[in-house]
């Protein structure tokens, strides 16, 4: 290939004017970088990888090449190093000049779908094909449990057949969720107990919905425990998260719509959130819904009424629970309740309410475990390379149970500690906060004994 | 470099640290043609290499080619340090960032050049101990780059600079030789100090591959005062009460207007926007000195014409004191799309003079000045402001520049406090060292490059070296400093 | 021209044998002395020598002139004596210019009437020049605390062979403009260039003073406390284990063997503070604080101990901390010793007679981390020693450093380390 000239574009503004960038990215964000470097230390895929093209610099130079046209948005380089990237946006909370990376990086994804076998296949079954259908979910659903029910985790580990097959991983190390078969949905409304505070829509989700049921319902139990109305839409409802992180703005506008709509005219105080890559998607529908002028603005408003569970909880103030659980437990803060929307305090405050509950931190808390969505299918190398260091500073910090705060996580990171020979359970959050407030059902034996 | 050429070289590379940490490929290669100064250019070849040996024996590879070698490590110089100007094997340590040896009882640690800044003190809090000088991108930058850099920062008005604080280093040199200098003693009783010489080279003499570096005992308290006042001239005059007054601060920092905007607008750091300037002073030691310390420097502060002093109640505020003005040159993204750092010194004394003289530039010009500065040190900052996409901008911007580091040499002091001369500044360095200084200074480079390999094209004015190295790209014709002065008047 | 005539050409004058007698370096006098009045002087001299080419010694106030080897050759002594003006000092700043020929006495005097000071206290600061304490890296008692010579220095003018003046740094306290040949040139014992001029930066004298004068029973006690306190916050402005007869020629009698004299600066609390916790330290250890009450002279003659005047034999370990005890190990018995723990530094003067051996046994106590070098002694001794020890392992470039400054070798020729 011929080689490119020097981008110098001070200089080459003199010569040429100023070059017109692609349609579709906004300029101005790009350059707001002003390769500093200060997010580099701060990266998983650097780190890992110790490529600049693998940093947020790097990335940051790579899109504005490919806006100026320097370079192809389908070169297979480009490709590679934008789908590399976690998307955990660790780099926004470490930048100082305030580039909306994430924002940046599905702006660029949207105008270069993937070209790897993997990549697309995995986007054409679970993006598109799955999870914005309710009925093909709940057959899934339907299948996972039943595996489980069958112990079929058990023969996959025993064979080793999970090395092998597709999801392999996952099926052979299930977090310890919802295994028993399939539970009636939450009702239209949970009253308030006590004094009511405030009137609240709960997303159940799409994966949370099938795969931590329980966690649901304990939310909406804690949320009820402290004074409030909890309202579940009746339609089932995908967000949209994976899709707009993975960059198939198509399916992430329209899921967008539909959230939305399910939770308009319900006259609610906040739409609360468990699966913190929901939240954080919801509270950017401003920006999935750029294209449609109808609907932007509306789009911003209902993202202000978007709030983490424990972050609504913690503002509204949360109500002692009764019940002890004397327990060792460290949280990993997921990246878009950290980074996406800057929550890092509230779900420590919110586990630290709990009586007996010691809260340790374990090193580099707020580092992506190297689930990231769809990623961990479509780049499983330098997932389980994060995920690596992940279950060592766990088993370091000497935590008895991982809290977290979004499936993703949860999944990825019992996996891990599965495979480790690690028992250390990882549950959500509200799940700890659930019990505490009473709830019964599918706790971890350790948490069992720490109730008891 | 000839296709084939390039190829023999990556294989010969290769061979050395493996196929995944040495690539030439057009499009990868495009990502290590910058760093945080506004000068790019093209490498040839980008090589990781994960220990020190294996950095002697690229060094070694390259200079039996012939072929430039340009040290990158976190590429967050302001100058143009790490830009290959000249093209050839761009060696960057993103792999070698390993902390060696914590070894409290003797006050040292041992790195390697890849190890971010503030990861060393990091590491070190624990045991009770730090790593002083902290440059305000120290959340970026390595050590190996402070290297070679001899960085500064806010806190090393007090306890001096990155040399200050080097002990030892291994070299990895030209001809091929890993070679130790210093080590883990104080000082040096025999033989020159290779390792003072070296730091502050800005990879010219050779590449850092272990650094012994000093560790000092974290003070027990901290506590830092925030004074407001009318304008930059007031508070300049202020910086110099305070240091006549007796008291020793560990950081005295400066924020104009401007400035305090932008900061303001990137981290709430809790900065008065309506102040015309605010000094950030801090002190550290026993409580109750610190106690009585700060009070006097209120005082002082007040007799000097701070409307205002404020002090951080507690760790929470000062952090976002400090998290403010380290943020505050990215924090100029803010207020517009590009801007041009200077980095000169002036004696603190001739602070309000040159400050003023820098605000009729910018009136003059019509372009917007800020300044966030080392003001204990005289070490200003101007960043002027300005947007690359419109035609003329940057080339005025670069005159401006000039005018400015002039204007600092003539005051008496320096064209550059910490970011090093680099690639932007080798013309203004004239401003400041006769032809007879930067011979004796060639000489030496000389004496550890006799081939004109290690980052040509830096610290030297209009340097071109000879042999089989490409010449300079075209859009680097060297910059001529608008007025070439003579030694001795301007030195002293 | 023939060699006699370029001689002749020579700025100074031929010397009479009294004249020589001060400039005597080991047992060699030289021809001629030189007196350039400034830097550009002293430039062109240094020109009229290499083309000779004429050996060269340079002397300041020839405090140290025991340092360092023989020279191999000595014909001109170029003196630094009419070079001793103070060019620029403003208070404000902080900052100072001085000739290199200066006496440090006349320099802190001069910053003293200003409330300021240089911390940098060598040997014999009356007859001390700036120039010489740079060239043989000279340092007090301060060196844990406030660093050594090369922290203070941020410019420097130095007259090469070539004949040119060349600078580098220059007059502010932050500067990384070109290369810090004033790195280069401290402790290079003048073999690279005539240090002409110097810029400083200074402090503002400390608030108050005090002393502590503790006795402990065994070196290594006292050594673990000097570097226990440096190894905290408040570290002493200096600290210095004596055995009895250090401290009898620093004009105290005591009827312990081991002391540890500690010196505090600072702000009034401060002082307090460290002292406090000094004291309890000291107490740890098994020590006993003996007074806070010492001779005058005390701080003064410790400082100058390590430079004496005559014919005793210094050898000086520098070392990591934890290195000092192996060299307090294999010292004899009845030593006399002084070190500061808190820099790593052990000054040891032996009877000639054993120098050798000593020397060797420190050698390989002080390992490859550390270096022993012998700090001062007569001609005759050290023609059986090794005065530099190995060279050290960048030795090549310092000597292709000597070649490309001073190709014709006439600076201090033979004194240096590795011959240089
Ligand atoms: C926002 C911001 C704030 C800054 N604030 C400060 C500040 O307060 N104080 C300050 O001093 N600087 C500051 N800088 C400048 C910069 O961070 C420093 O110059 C820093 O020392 C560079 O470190 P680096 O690791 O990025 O090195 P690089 O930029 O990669 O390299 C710097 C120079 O050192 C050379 N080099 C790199 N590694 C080695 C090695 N191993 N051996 C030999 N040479 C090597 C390079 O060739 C280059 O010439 C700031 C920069 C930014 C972007
Ligand atoms: S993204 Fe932010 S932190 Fe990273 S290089 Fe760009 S400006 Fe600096
Ligand atoms: S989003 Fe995460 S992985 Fe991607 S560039 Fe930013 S820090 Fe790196």
């Amino acid at each position: 290939m011929t080689e490119l000239a020097t981008l110098d574009f001070k200089r080459q503004i003199d010569r040429d004017g100023v070059p017109s960038p692609a349609a579709g990215i906004d300029m101005d964000l790009v350059r707001d970088c002003i390769h500093c470097g200060l997010c580099l230390p701060k990266c998983p895929t650097f780190r890992i990888l110790h490529h600049e093209g693998d940093s947020p610099r790097g990335r940051m130079w790579q899109i504005k090449e490919a806006a100026l046209g320097l370079v192809a948005f389908d070169d297979p380089r480009f490709q590679a190093h934008v789908y590399q990237c976690f998307n955990c946006r660790a780099c926004e909370t470490a930048c100082p000049s305030g580039v909306q990376f994430g924002s940046v990086m599905e702006m660029a994804r949207a105008l270069t779908p993937p070209q790897n076998r993997r990549d697309r296949m995995v986007r054409a079954i679970l993006l598109n094909g799955l999870l914005p259908h309710p009925r093909r979910l709940r057959v899934t659903g339907w299948f996972y449990r039943a595996a489980r029910a069958a112990r079929l985790p058990g023969l996959l580990r025993r064979t080793g057949a999970w090395k092998v097959l597709p999801l392999g991983k996952f099926a052979a190390f299930p977090p310890v969720g919802d295994s028993a078969p399939r539970q009636p949905r939450l009702p239209a409304l949970t009253p308030a107990e006590g004094t009511r505070r405030a009137r609240v829509g709960l997303l159940t989700g799409c994966i949370q919905d099938e795969m931590f049921h329980g966690t649901n319902r304990r939310t909406a139990l804690a949320l009820a425990r402290n004074g409030c109305d909890v309202v579940v839409p009746d339609a089932r409802l995908c967000c949209g998260a994976l899709a707009s992180h993975a960059g198939e703005a198509q399916t992430a506008e329209r899921l967008a719509a539909r959230t939305m709509d399910a939770f308009t005219g319900l006259q609610l105080d906040a739409v609360v959130v468990n699966a913190a890559g929901c939240g954080s998607n919801m509270k950017e529908y401003e920006l999935q819904l750029r294209n449609d002028a109808q609907r932007r603005e509306a789009g911003a408003a209902f993202s202000r009424t978007v709030k983490d569970a424990s972050e609504f909880l913690v503002e509204l103030g949360l109500r002692p629970p009764a019940r002890r659980i004397t327990l060792r437990v460290a949280y990993q803060d997921p990246c878009h309740l950290v980074h996406g929307q800057k929550v890092h305090q509230q779900p420590r405050q919110a586990l630290t309410i709990i009586p007996g509950l010691e809260l340790v931190e374990m090193k580099e808390s707020d580092w992506c475990c190297g689930s990231a969505g769809v990623y961990n299918l479509t780049h499983p190398e330098i997932s389980e390379a994060a995920l690596a260091s992940k279950v060592g500073h766990i088993i370091d910090s000497g935590a008895q149970v991982i809290a977290s705060a979004n499936p993703g996580c949860i999944l990825q990171i019992s996996m891990g500690l599965q495979r480790a020979g690690r028992d250390i359970p990882v549950v959500h959050v509200m799940d700890l906060l659930g019990w505490a407030y009473g709830d019964e059902g599918q706790e971890p034996p350790i948490v069992r004994r720490a109730m008891a | 470099m000839d296709a084939a050429t390039r190829e023999r070289l990556l294989g010969r590379l290769r061979a050395v640290v493996g196929d995944r940490y040495a690539f030439a490929d057009p499009y990868e290669v495009r990502l290590y043609q910058y760093d945080a100064s506004p000068e790019t250019a093209l490498p040839d070849v980008v090589v990781i290499p994960g220990t020190a040996a294996e950095v002697a024996q690229v060094v070694k590879i390259c200079a039996d080619a012939e072929v430039p070698i340009t040290a990158r490590s976190a590429a967050s110089s302001l100058a143009g340090g790490t830009v290959p100007v000249q093209r050839g094997v761009v060696i960057t340590f993103a792999r070698m960032d390993r902390i060696l040896e914590i070894d409290a009882d003797n006050l040292r640690a041992v790195v390697e050049p890849g190890v971010v800044n503030l990861s060393l003190s990091q590491a070190l809090r624990p045991h009770g101990y730090y790593y002083v000088p902290d440059p305000s991108s120290q959340g970026a930058c390595t050590i190996g780059g402070n290297v070679g850099t001899n960085a500064g920062g806010p806190h090393t008005l007090l306890y001096g600079v990155t040399v200050n604080h080097v002990t030892g280093l291994e070299l990895a040199l030209a001809s091929g030789e890993l070679v130790q200098v210093g080590g883990r003693k104080a000082g040096s009783a025999s033989g020159y100090d290779l390792t003072g010489l070296f730091v502050g080279s800005e990879g010219t003499m050779g590449i850092a591959t272990k650094i012994w570096v000093k560790i000092q005992p974290l003070p027990p308290v901290q506590k830092t005062l925030m004074a407001v006042y009318p304008d930059v001239e007031t508070a300049s005059n202020a910086v110099s009460a305070i240091v006549r007054s007796g008291i020793l601060p560990a950081a005295i920092e400066m924020m104009d207007k401007l400035s305090i905007q932008a900061i303001e607008a990137a981290s709430h750091a809790g900065y008065p926007l309506d102040a015309g300037a605010v000094l950030l002073l801090e002190v550290d030691g026993i409580p109750e000195l610190v106690e009585e310390l700060g009070e006097r420097m209120a005082k002082v502060c007040r007799e000097s014409g701070a409307s205002e002093v404020r002090v951080a109640k507690d760790e929470a505020e000062r952090q976002a004191l400090w998290k403010g003005r380290k943020g505050a040159f990215s924090a100029m993204g803010r207020l517009s799309p590009d801007f041009y750092v200077m980095d000169g010194v002036v004696p603190r004394t001739k602070l309000p003079e040159t400050l003023a003289k820098i605000d009729a530039i910018s009136a003059r010009t019509g372009y917007k000045i800020c300044n966030v500065f080392h003001a204990g040190d005289g070490n200003l900052h101007p960043l002027v402001l300005f947007d690359a996409f419109k035609p003329g901008q940057y080339e005025a911007v670069l005159r401006i520049g000039d005018e400015i580091l002039k204007l600092c040499a003539d005051a008496g002091g320096s064209v550059t406090g910490e970011h090093g001369i680099g690639l932007e500044k080798r013309e203004n360095i004239r401003y400041i060292f006769s032809d007879d200084d930067l011979e004796v200074m060639d000489r030496i480079r000389h004496v550890f490059d006799p081939h004109g390999l290690m980052n040509p094209g830096k610290v030297f004015p209009g340097e071109v070296v000879e042999g089989s190295a490409p010449s300079r790209a075209p859009d680097h014709a060297p910059r001529r400093a608008a007025n070439v002065a003579g030694g001795d008047e301007i030195w002293v | 021209m023939g060699l006699n005539a370029r001689v002749a050409a020579l700025p100074g004058h031929e010397i009479t044998v009294e004249e020589q007698q001060p400039f005597r370096v080991d047992d060699l006098l030289p021809s001629r002395v030189v007196r350039p009045a400034d830097a550009q002087d002293a430039a062109r001299g240094l020109r009229l020598c290499d083309l000779a080419p004429t050996a060269v010694v340079i002397w300041g106030g020839g405090t140290q002139m025991r340092l360092g080897a023989a020279p191999r050759r000595y014909e001109v002594a170029l003196s630094t004596e009419r070079m001793s003006r103070l060019l620029e000092y403003e208070p404000a700043d902080l900052t100072c210019r001085v000739e290199a020929g200066m006496r440090l006495r006349d320099l802190q005097e001069a910053l003293l009437a200003q409330g300021q000071r240089l911390p940098l206290e060598p040997p014999h600061p009356d007859r001390a020049t700036v120039g010489g304490m740079l060239a043989a890296n000279a340092n007090g008692l301060g060196r844990a605390r406030y660093g050594t010579v090369r922290d203070w220095v941020i410019g420097i003018a130095v007259a090469y062979p070539s004949g040119k003046l060349a600078r580098a740094g220059g007059k502010v306290v932050k500067n990384v403009a070109g290369y810090d040949l004033m790195k280069l040139h401290i402790g290079a014992l003048g073999t690279l260039g005539v240090i002409a001029e110097v810029n400083f930066k200074v402090q503002t004298r400390p608030q108050v003073e005090a002393t502590l004068i503790a006795h402990l029973d065994t070196p290594a006690a006292a050594v673990d406390t000097g570097t226990a306190l440096a190894r905290q916050y408040l570290a002493p402005a200096a600290a210095v284990v004596l055995d009895q007869s250090a401290l009898k020629d620093c004009g105290m009698t005591a009827d312990w063997r081991w002391t540890l004299a500690l010196k505090f600066e600072g702000y009034a609390r401060e002082v307090e503070a460290a002292r406090d916790k000094a004291t309890s330290l000291i107490r740890a250890a098994g020590g006993r604080v003996e007074g806070d009450d010492v001779p005058s002279r005390f701080w003064h003659a410790a400082r100058d101990w390590s430079a004496p005047d005559g014919d005793l034999v210094v050898v000086r370990a520098i070392v990591p901390l934890t290195a000092i005890h192996a060299i307090f190990g294999v010292l004899p018995e009845d030593s006399q010793v002084m070190a500061q723990p808190a820099a790593g530094l052990v000054d040891v003067r032996v009877p000639a007679a054993f120098a050798a051996s000593i020397l060797r046994r420190l050698r390989t106590a002080g390992g490859d981390q550390g270096q022993v070098i012998v700090a001062a002694a007569p001609a005759a001794v050290k023609k059986e020693l090794d005065v530099w020890g190995p060279p050290p392992p960048g030795f090549p470039i310092m000597r292709a450093l000597k070649q490309a400054l001073d190709p014709n070798g006439i600076l201090n020729p033979g004194r240096f380390v590795g011959g240089i």
